[in-house]
């Protein structure tokens, strides 16, 4: 028996120092801590709906790229994006890529900004820089089928392979001869060759540089370019020659994209909510809390206990992990909450039940957790497995509550389970205790 | 509790098909995150609803549905509008002086909304097929008393029970309030989903152990017996995460507050078909062999 509480005694002390570094994380205001290479900054990261923000879905538009090519153009217009949205100074933005059907959907998620007009903007309004050659008119005939080549007036453009992907940078500069600010284009080195492949077939005819499928300027090709430099003279002011490469250096998107849905969550929504929830939140633990320990006396408050054990710890694990918060996320806690005390419900009425039988004390206790464990873990298995399910098949909101149901029952299962029978099994061998008022039954045999 | 079987029996049944023939009959409101569309919410000068309405009709010859929110605040919703849409639309209301505040815009093109609908239906679906397959598998030594699929399969009609009576409720606060099904009511059906399955794992649980250890008495008593025993543990259980619920319904946000009533409404008729709805259902599919 000495052996045994000495073990008890030791779980306790571990739970103890837990409780304490869980604490420590929840307390806010704490530098970004640090272990090696794991590191994390112990704030709460809060979703659009708590914190207010813009919630944007993009449709990439991916026709006439190749399958094997999608990925790769997903990922360079997420990469683009981002760049174009830190520039626009917004703390940790998401942008994340992802497939819906035959669909390709870039989202973009804006903490905090509440006015997504500029952002929209900036993002939308990506330049889209491409090469176009001068077709002659028997060609552009046949590419356009027209009958009589009198009819085609002026240039007629085509596309090239050179884009604004095969850009290194842009820089602006000023025209020698007449002032006039201009953008410089230099090449990367399969941009370079291409470039000097284009201007040699196309030595005498013109080369469009067309922005977003607008033609800015095209220039008579004098000689073949090998140095893997252009310029775009298309008579800018000076802002806009700045603004044209500030744009191209954060990168021309691979592909074009459509805003097909946004959500905008006001600041004072937002902050209301998160305000409101939390003060709830506490409120309806602290009133649980209460109600246990009239309930159940003593084995009520060590439930209570436990319960606020597991409340400090999962805030620490949503800090840590990070998990980000959500209103449906909340939901899942709650949901959690409710399976917490769940637990010990059932683990104390089979202890009552045994009391009243006439069992002794621990006897009541090692049953009652026996006879309830099967319940137990056959409705925590129960939720995780919906919880599995609702997230692999689930929408992005799904996904955040069935991420803190299966947290919340993993941890529910330690503080509503390990937690409160050890605690249990301490107290209650205090022979003072074992008494029907404290044990919330009428009568019960006598401690021997 | 549950002795009058063929009440038991019925009066499920009943609250289904009323509930079914509601819905259908009344319709829901679907939110625009199911149906695509434009939401625009915004604090006001206190404006009255059909004001509004009729502004934007006029300037921009946009239909929309006006409807007051939590003080002088307005939702409108519109079909999906775009950006630049979205922008003469606050302009028009800056200008009639009818605008405070753009406190949230959605809009949700049709496709996303079309997506969401099959994805979240496809999430349940599954879960649900893949719970009486575990529950089947819980209680699989309880063969003696009956087969285990049995158990499976009333946990889930208890199951949809619930669901089924508080999507109609919905939809009739939908007609009466314009309480809109949207994600967050999906939400709290995954809430009702976990709570009614766990109540009745419980209760199911308690009578096979009984059984077990008894090994005698007819299958209604021990259902019945079962009920008793976890009937505490089923009450304080259900009003603990009530008092958490009727917590975050008093002190929590507007935006949360239907989500927390189908919450309500979910773990009251969870708890109540736990005890009354499967066993019974259980006890009539034990007995047909």
């Amino acid at each position: 028996m000495r052996q045994e509480t000495k073990r008890l005694w030791l779980i306790v002390l571990g739970i103890g120092v837990l409780t304490g570094l869980a604490t420590w994380v929840d307390v806010p205001g704490h530098p970004t801590i640090s272990l090696g290479s794991f590191s994390r900054d112990l704030e709460f990261k809060l979703g659009l709906d708590l914190q207010g923000g813009s919630h944007l879905v993009y449709r990439a538009d991916v026709t006439g790229i190749s399958e094997d090519d999608i990925p790769d153009s997903l990922a360079g217009v997420r990469d683009v994006i981002e760049r174009r949205v830190n520039a626009f100074g917004v703390s940790e933005p998401i942008v994340q890529t992802n497939r819906a059907g035959n669909e390709q959907r870039v989202i973009v998620e804006l903490a905090g900004v509440h006015d997504p007009g500029m952002a929209i903007k900036l993002i939308g309004e990506t330049p889209q820089l491409d090469f176009r050659r001068e077709v002659v008119n028997e060609e552009a005939m046949q590419q356009f089928n027209v009958d009589d080549p009198a009819k085609i007036t002026g240039p007629v453009f085509e596309r090239t392979n050179l884009t604004g992907k095969h850009l290194k940078r842009a820089a602006v500069s000023f025209d020698q001869v007449l002032g006039q600010p201009q953008v410089n284009l230099e090449f990367d080195g399969e941009g370079s060759d291409m470039f000097a492949e284009l201007t040699r077939d196309n030595l005498g005819k013109r080369i469009a540089i067309y922005l977003d499928g607008v033609p800015i300027s095209a220039p008579v090709v004098q000689a073949e370019i090998t140095s893997g430099q252009a310029v775009i003279s298309g008579g800018f002011t000076l802002e806009e020659a700045k603004q044209l490469s500030q744009r191209l250096n954060a990168g021309a998107l691979p592909v074009p994209i459509e805003l097909i849905g946004q959500q905008i969550i006001g600041p004072s929504l937002g902050q209301l909510s998160i305000k409101q929830s939390v003060t709830a939140g506490v409120a309806g633990l602290v009133i649980v809390m209460v109600w246990m320990t009239l309930f159940y006396r003593l084995p009520g408050v060590v439930a209570s206990i436990a319960l606020l054990l597991y409340a400090i710890l999962f805030l620490a694990l949503i800090k840590l992990i990070p998990i980000t918060l959500t209103l449906a996320g909340i939901a899942g806690f709650i949901l959690t909450v409710g399976m917490a005390m769940d637990a010990n419900v059932l683990i104390f009425e089979r202890f009552r039940e045994n009391l009243r039988a006439g069992r002794s004390v621990s006897y009541a206790l090692k049953d009652g957790f026996q006879e309830a464990w099967s319940s137990i873990w056959a409705s925590n298995v129960s939720g995780l497995l919906s919880a599995l399910v609702l997230y692999s098949f689930g929408t992005s909101i799904v996904r955040g509550f069935a991420l803190t149901l299966a947290l919340g029952i993993v941890l529910s299962m330690f503080t509503a389970v390990t937690v409160t029978r050890v605690l249990l099994s301490l107290v209650l061998a205090v022979r003072f205790v074992q008494r029907p008022f404290w044990l919330a039954v009428r009568s019960m045999k006598s401690p021997s | 509790m549950i002795q009058k079987i063929k009440l038991w029996l019925i009066i499920p049944l009943v609250t289904m098909i009323v509930s079914i023939g509601l819905i259908v009959l009344i319709r829901p409101v679907l939110g625009i995150d199911f149906t695509g569309g434009s939401l625009l919410e915004i604090e006001t000068k206190g404006m009255v609803p059909e004001n509004v309405g009729a502004a934007l009709e006029q300037e921009l010859g946009l239909t929309s549905a006006v409807q007051s929110g939590e003080g002088s605040r307005l939702l409108i919703r519109t079909t999906a509008l775009s950006e630049s849409q979205h922008q003469e639309v606050l302009r028009i209301l800056s200008e009639k002086d009818i605008l405070i505040e753009e406190l949230r815009f959605e809009s949700i093109g049709p496709t996303i909304g079309a997506e969401l609908r099959r994805k979240t239906v496809m999430a349940v679906a599954v879960a649900l097929v893949i719970l009486v397959v575990y529950l089947t598998y819980t209680f699989r030594k309880a063969g003696g008393l009956i087969s285990p699929w049995k158990f499976g399969v009333a946990a889930i009609y208890a199951l949809v029970h619930d669901l089924l009576f508080v999507t109609a409720m919905f939809v009739i606060l939908g007609a009466w309030l314009g309480v809109s099904i949207d994600t967050l009511f999906v939400t709290a059906m995954l809430v009702i989903l976990g709570y009614s399955v766990n109540d009745t794992i419980v209760i199911f649980n308690r009578a096979k152990s009984d059984w077990l250890s008894a090994h005698s008495g007819s299958l209604l008593n021990i259902l019945d017996d079962a009920n008793k025993n976890s009937l505490t543990r089923s009450l304080n259980t259900g009003f603990m995460t009530l008092l958490v619920l009727g917590a975050l319904l008093l002190l929590g946000g507007p935006s949360i507050r239907w989500f927390i009533v189908a919450l309500i409404a979910g773990i009251t008729v969870g708890t109540y078909s736990s005890i009354f709805v499967a066993p019974p259902l259980l006890y009539f599919l034990a007995k047909r062999r």
